[in-house]
């Protein structure tokens, strides 16, 4: 049995990137933050660490010469139920994609804003905290509701004729909420604690109008909306059934 | 526009495939050789069938004078034993010129008149070559005429045998020999020269047949080659990718083609090149800056920190205007149906959020197939261009002719006439010499333009002007088809 360090209630972070500026400036980023973190040049100094300890979340960069961080982030996912954050630096949406159907939790591309991925980590270390790395829910490539298809994989709404209906990441992260809790009342605060967990300027923007926002791209009359409906004196609830759909193959 | 509707009919008459270029211009050649080939046989068979008729009507002529003068001297020789006198024997041939029957060869006749020539048809060639070969024999005559006869011979009237059809008329040879006696021969006129024609016209067609049929073989064997490396080519331009063109036909486009797999497998390894290099620089970077940025955090200066934090983000949206620049063109994903309304709409928000002006004037919900990332970029490009320069903006989406046309206006000052059709000029020296410092938007408008272009549209900028014509704003028209 490994022993867990003294400081077991600060979660613990293995950073694995090639820059040594980058490991240092978000190691001391993270330790003021709340973590402790152990750094790792390449993936393979990362294979040892993880022999000898045992760590909360695993923060890999994608780029990294000799074993690259999808190879690492692919054999964590084989091995066991440690949640991996992506750094990337390639903005291309086909990179996340891959990154994310290895078995990645989320990806987070180079530069970002330290505070962005502080909460990145919380929701991920909720996520799993609250339901086990492996639970069905982890296994889900998307949602569809009403014709109306969620992936969650690309991160992308189509509607019931198949065409792509672009959201905000706002947009699509208070859709995904509603979409995690379908016939449930939800009211503003509920929404608020749910969204901005990932998103940390949501924190002064009205639920009202980011929901008017939602409505407008997915009910036929935003005016009289059907799928998002306003419960008097309560909040709002997402009128469909929700079917969950496996990962793709 | 006659000029333009006979280039038209020029342009139809003349094929464009390489078989058929080649296929008229031999025919044509061929047209001519057998035009001059024509002449040449025309000329040699009109001489070879004078040389003929008169050598028919010679032989006649010389050995019917021999027999004719051989005859009247054995004659003359039994008149003579029998004791006539030489006036006698001269009365006697007066008197009988003709053969008697059974020395009488068809077709000539001996008369002590001169036969009928009315409507025929005096030949002056064939008298002069038929006087120089009687010269030849020593025949002696007092005149010599040659005629043509173009009458129907009439079948002699006990004739069983229908008239001959292919009755081509008679030439005849009237002498008057130096007795003053009128011989006459006729033979059959040789074949006109209308055969010789309509024989050349079928050899004509025979060489044409034989040619074109040997000429379509070969052409094929060469164009088949080159469609398929036309359609290398072409798939080559659009994905930057091809299989590799199996060479043959002939050596000379056999080697094409090798060459042309030796070129693009080239472009192919140097573009793979590229896109590993764009990723390098892409990370090598953004990692420091991502590291800078964390570093930020710990400034205590709050306006330092927002200045700093808004260097990078500009740094980071250059560089990847940069990228995304060198990149665009090769997208492995086909485009996808869109939305269109809804992300304008997204697009606004993000601005409005930040507390721009953004306005959707008149949108209207619209679907095309379109790269999403890519279009998305444009759109945000020409919006934060609106903002920046033209204080607020305002978006419009219709459909035009199966065409989509998002035009984004401002109130800025627009663009000077004078340098508005320079405008993407100027940008994309300002990208090729790599100067961003004069601000980011020179890249944003490039990669707008490249992206129109990469969904086989355009993207246009022109001022809006008010009654008194000055400038209002700008306007930015991005079109690019539904389908």
């Amino acid at each position: 049995m490994t022993e867990k360090p003294a400081d077991s209630d600060m979660p613990h972070i293995l950073l694995v990137d090639d820059d040594r500026d980058l490991r240092e400036s978000v190691a001391d980023y993270l330790s003021g933050h709340g973590f402790r973190v152990t750094a790792a040049a390449h993936a393979g100094e990362a294979r040892s660490l993880l022999r000898t300890a045992l760590y909360d979340l695993a923060l890999l960069d994608v780029m990294m010469p000799g074993e690259d961080g999808l190879s690492l982030c692919r054999h964590l996912a084989d091995k066991g139920d440690m949640p991996v954050i992506m750094l990337t630096a390639r903005g291309e949406a086909t990179d996340r994609i891959i990154g994310l159907e290895i078995g990645a939790d989320d990806y987070v591309t180079k530069p970002f804003d330290p505070r962005e991925l502080v909460a990145r980590i919380r929701t991920v270390l909720r996520r799993v905290e609250r339901a086990g790395r492996y639970a069905q829910e982890e296994r889900i490539a998307g949602f569809s509701f009403d014709g109306w298809v969620l992936d969650t994989v690309k991160r992308s709404l189509t509607d019931p004729e198949g065409v792509l209906v672009p959201l905000s990441s706002a947009e699509y992260k208070m859709l995904e909420v509603f979409i995690r809790h379908p016939r449930q009342v939800l009211n503003r605060d509920q929404l608020l604690d749910m969204v901005q967990g990932r998103e940390a300027h949501l924190f002064d923007r009205a639920v009202d109008n980011q929901v008017s926002r939602l409505r407008k791209k997915i009910e036929a009359d935003s005016r009289d909306p059907k799928l998002i409906q306003t419960v008097r004196g309560g909040g709002y609830m997402l009128a469909a059934n929700v079917t969950a759909m496996g990962e793709a193959g | 526009m006659s000029e333009a509707q006979s280039e038209k009919r020029r342009l139809r008459l003349w094929p464009r495939s390489l078989t058929g270029q080649i296929c008229a211009a031999v025919a044509i050649a061929l047209l001519a050789a057998q035009l001059f080939n024509a002449v040449l046989l025309y000329r040699g068979q009109k001489v070879q069938r004078e040389v003929q008729v008169v050598n028919a009507l010679g032989v006649r002529i010389v050995t019917t004078t021999e027999r004719l003068n051989e005859a009247r001297e054995r004659r003359a020789e039994r008149m003579r034993r029998r004791g006539f006198n030489e006036e006698e024997i001269a009365a006697e041939n007066e008197q009988f010129p003709r053969f008697r029957r059974r020395g009488f060869r068809r077709g000539i006749t001996l008369e002590n008149n001169p036969p009928d020539i009315a409507q025929m048809e005096l030949q002056p060639t064939l008298t002069a070559r038929l006087s120089d070969l009687l010269d030849g024999y020593d025949i002696a005559h007092a005149k010599l005429a040659v005629y043509f006869d173009d009458r129907p011979r009439l079948p002699p009237a006990d004739a069983v045998a229908p008239p001959i059809l292919s009755d081509t008329g008679r030439v005849m040879a009237v002498l008057q020999r130096p007795d003053g006696q009128w011989l006459a021969t006729r033979v059959p006129a040789p074949p006109s020269v209308w055969r010789i024609t309509g024989w050349l016209i079928v050899q004509t067609l025979l060489l044409y047949g034989v040619l074109l049929a040997a000429i379509i073989l070969v052409a094929r064997r060469i164009t088949r080659p080159l469609a398929a490396l036309t359609g290398g080519v072409r798939d080559f331009t659009e994905t930057q990718r091809h299989e590799p063109l199996a060479p043959s036909g002939p050596e000379d486009v056999a080697d094409l083609t090798q060459a042309f797999n030796r070129m693009s497998r080239r472009i192919g390894a140097m573009l793979d090149e590229k896109d590993v290099m764009l990723g390098a620089i892409g990370h090598d970077l953004r990692t420091p800056l991502a590291a800078l940025r964390v570093r930020v955090e710990s400034v205590d200066d709050q306006k330092l920190r927002s200045r700093m934090v808004a260097s990078i983000d500009d740094l980071n949206r250059s560089l990847e205007d940069m990228l995304a620049l060198a990149r665009i063109g090769h997208d492995v994903q086909p485009p996808q149906p869109v939305n269109i309304a809804a992300l304008l709409d997204t697009i606004a928000d993000e601005f409005t959020d930040l507390g721009k002006e953004v306005d959707l004037v008149e949108v209207s919900r619209l679907v095309a197939p379109v790269h999403v990332t890519w279009m998305r970029r444009a759109i945000r490009n020409l919006v934060s261009n609106a903002v920046r320069y033209g204080e607020r903006a305002r978006i419009f989406l219709h459909l035009d002719n199966k065409q989509v046309v998002i035009r984004i206006d401002d109130d800025g000052p627009g663009i000077p006439e004078e340098e508005l059709p320079h405008i993407f000029d100027a940008f994309y020296r300002l990208e090729k010499s790599r100067n961003t410092a004069s601000g980011g938007t020179g890249l944003g408008l490039t990669l707008a333009r490249a992206i129109a272009e990469q969904h086989q549209g355009s993207l246009t900028l022109a001022n809006r002007m008010n009654e008194a014509s000055a400038v209002q704003g700008l306007s930015a028209t991005l079109t690019f088809p539904t389908s």
